[in-house]
């Protein structure tokens, strides 16, 4: 599920293999199922949940996957590489500094920002810096901070904590990924060949941005699958009675809400308001680690990360972010 | 690893299971609209938001399709004695089976790769499961299972707005129970001696006399429902009731003051009438 999607059409020549135009039936097909559904066998609540809960999650991030895509592929056909270069500033840890602030314009979730992102990197964008735009980019934009604001105003401090841990870290992880020696290879291989294989489209641009809005549906939306699955089943096989009774204890509380942010992979527009239901119980570093970390790693955006970058980068990554975010917390609690 | 330039298998691959994923996620999206149950998964306020997704995804589907098998078309023109190859292209079947996929031959054409066969076949089991779960089981709402799981919200903004205007003399009677449990959390200055209607599950919080009739309240997906509730005083009420039968209450709120075992709450139901009730069409509050 990891094969690149951002090459260009070629002439009809080199392609061996293309689709029949049956597949234009596809749809129709879709529909008829749909309708003519056969009745099924009541599943087992179990089970059932773990369905209920991944379609959720699924239904609920289709949109801002496909807004993802099709915005990356614009970016890629329409946007001179040129243009991105000159409007960035020079210096490393400035263009990073930039780019973490790029979700003020693209203010969608963390599943859209995977897409985009791959596009910035076709279109010249280093491992580093569209890491730096990954992470940070789901918090610092004006949907997020809007939400967190109205959950918690400025009260103790979460959304301070929020606003500016995110900057740092995202910046952070990012000045230590410019530190390999080759920074490209931290992706995967096959997006890295996508990368270096850039053709000019032949035809009009109209037609070649449809064929890449499927390849990178074809990338993104198994790993989206699997990332929706796996939350739903922790979700339905972890008690969580067993995470809400570590409430106020100032280090397990943290521990506690930062696997929950892993596992339950739900929007950072959103989850502000989600966390609030465990304000009261839970104590201000522990929502603040929530916050924090579930909008930049979870089982769905790690599935999602997995198409474009190697599992040692982010095991790395996910490390990196897991450590400051556990320190943001203490912190809170402790200091 | 395979290739992944275009015209290659993966990327033949990547076309059809894209186009297919894409297609079976924005028709059952579009389905669930249609029927009005697509908030047993979402918040209402992105029905609008899926909807026009549904339509634009399925068209970017439909055409990305036409293009890609006009492609396909000329192409086969302009091969047609080189290699005939037309049989051996992957293929989709007449009905529902969106993983009918077949392979060119290993003597033919270029050499079929170590795992190529492997990954068409797990791609088109993918998108056939993905096809039955979202497009063949019909949506339902969580267990009562996973509701007892989730630990009650009784305080702070999850439970949404109190209603805003002066309860004297305002029609409460489509007031849900989240909008009582806003309400009442204000203490019982703001709710004691006001009737009140609600329908929701019976939840049992281990005190005596008192149970609380919940619903889970969504604040984005599914994934985020967490009960809220009212407390009712019912003395014996296990009794009559079950842990997560649906119930209509109808009663005052009065001062919890005066009960005993009161930590939890500061206000309690007062019944006139608990009767039990079918499971709503739309269980979720939000």
């Amino acid at each position: 599920m990891s094969q690149s999607v951002l090459a260009r059409p070629v002439p009809p020549a080199t392609r061996p293999y293309a689709l029949r135009p049956a597949w234009v039936l596809l749809p129709l097909a879709a529909v008829l199922l749909w309708v003519w559904a056969p009745p099924t066998p009541r599943l087992r609540d179990d089970v059932q949940d773990v369905v209920t809960l991944a379609v959720s999650v699924l239904v609920e991030s289709l949109p801002f996957v496909v807004a993802g895509i099709v915005i990356s592929v614009v970016v890629q056909l329409w946007v001179p590489a040129a243009a991105l270069v000159r409007l960035l500033p020079r210096r490393a840890w400035a263009r990073r500094a930039v780019l973490s602030l790029l979700g003020v314009l693209f203010p969608v979730c963390e599943c859209g920002n995977v897409p985009l992102a791959r596009g910035l990197m076709a279109r010249g964008l280093s491992v580093p810096e569209s890491m730096t735009f990954l992470l940070a980019a789901p918090i610092l934009n004006p949907i997020t901070v809007v939400v967190t604001y109205q959950a918690f105003g400025f009260g103790d401090g979460i959304l301070v904590a929020r606003v500016l841990g995110a900057f740092v870290i995202a910046n952070g992880v990012g000045a230590l990924l410019a530190r390999h020696p080759d920074p490209s290879r931290l992706m995967t291989s096959q997006f890295r060949q996508a990368c270096d294989r850039h053709e000019h489209p032949h035809g009009p641009r109209v037609l070649a941005a449809l064929p890449m809005v499927l390849r990178e549906a074809g990338s993104l939306l198994p790993a989206l699958l699997v990332g929706a699955l796996v939350a739903g089943v922790i979700q339905v096989a972890v008690s969580r009675d067993l995470l809400l009774t570590l409430g106020q204890n100032p280090v397990w509380s943290v521990l506690a809400l930062m696997a929950l942010a892993f596992v339950i992979a739900i929007c950072s527009t959103v989850d502000a308001f989600f966390v609030l239901g465990f304000g009261s119980t839970f104590t201000p570093g522990a929502v603040a680690a929530f916050l924090v970390m579930g909008a930049m790693v979870d089982v769905k955006m790690v599935a999602l990360l997995r198409t474009t970058f190697t599992t040692a980068t982010l095991a790395v990554v996910t490390g990196l972010v897991v450590l400051s975010t556990l320190v943001l917390g203490l912190g809170m609690n402790l200091v | 690893m395979s290739d992944p330039g275009t015209g290659t298998r993966s990327d033949a691959r990547l076309l059809w299971s894209g186009a297919a994923l894409l297609t079976v996620l924005c028709v059952a999206t579009l389905g669930l609209a249609a029927t009005g149950r697509l908030t047993l998964y979402i918040h209402p306020r992105y029905v609008t938001l899926s909807v026009v997704t549904g339509v634009v995804g399925l068209l970017l589907a439909t055409l990305g399709l036409v293009v890609v098998g006009r492609e396909h078309g000329s192409e086969q023109h302009a091969h047609e004695h080189e290699h005939d190859d037309e049989h051996e292209h992957e293929q989709v079947g007449t009905g529902h089976h969106h993983d009918d996929v077949q392979h060119r031959p290993e003597s033919a054409g270029p050499p079929l790769e170590p795992g190529d066969r492997l990954r068409s076949i797990g791609r088109g089991a993918l998108v056939a499961v993905v096809a039955v779960v979202v497009l063949v089981v019909p949506p339902t709402t969580l267990s009562a299972a996973l509701r007892s799981d989730r630990g009650l919200v009784t305080t702070g903004r999850a439970l949404g707005d109190a209603p805003a205007e002066p309860l004297v003399g305002a029609d409460t009677s489509s007031y849900t129970v989240r909008d009582w449990a806003a309400l009442a959390q204000q203490g019982p200055d703001a709710v004691a001696g006001q009737p009140v209607s609600v329908v929701g599950y019976v939840l049992d919080r281990g005190e005596g006399d008192v149970f609380w009739v919940a619903r889970l309240t969504v604040s984005c997906c599914a994934v985020d429902a967490q009960p809220v509730g009212v407390a009712v005083h019912r003395p014996g009420w296990r009794r009559e009731l079950k842990t997560d039968a649906w119930v209509s209450v109808r009663g005052t709120f009065v001062d919890a003051g005066d009960l005993p075992d009161s930590a939890q709450h500061s206000v309690v139901v007062e019944p006139t009438e608990v009767t039990t009730v079918p499971e709503p069409k739309d269980p979720y509050v939000f």
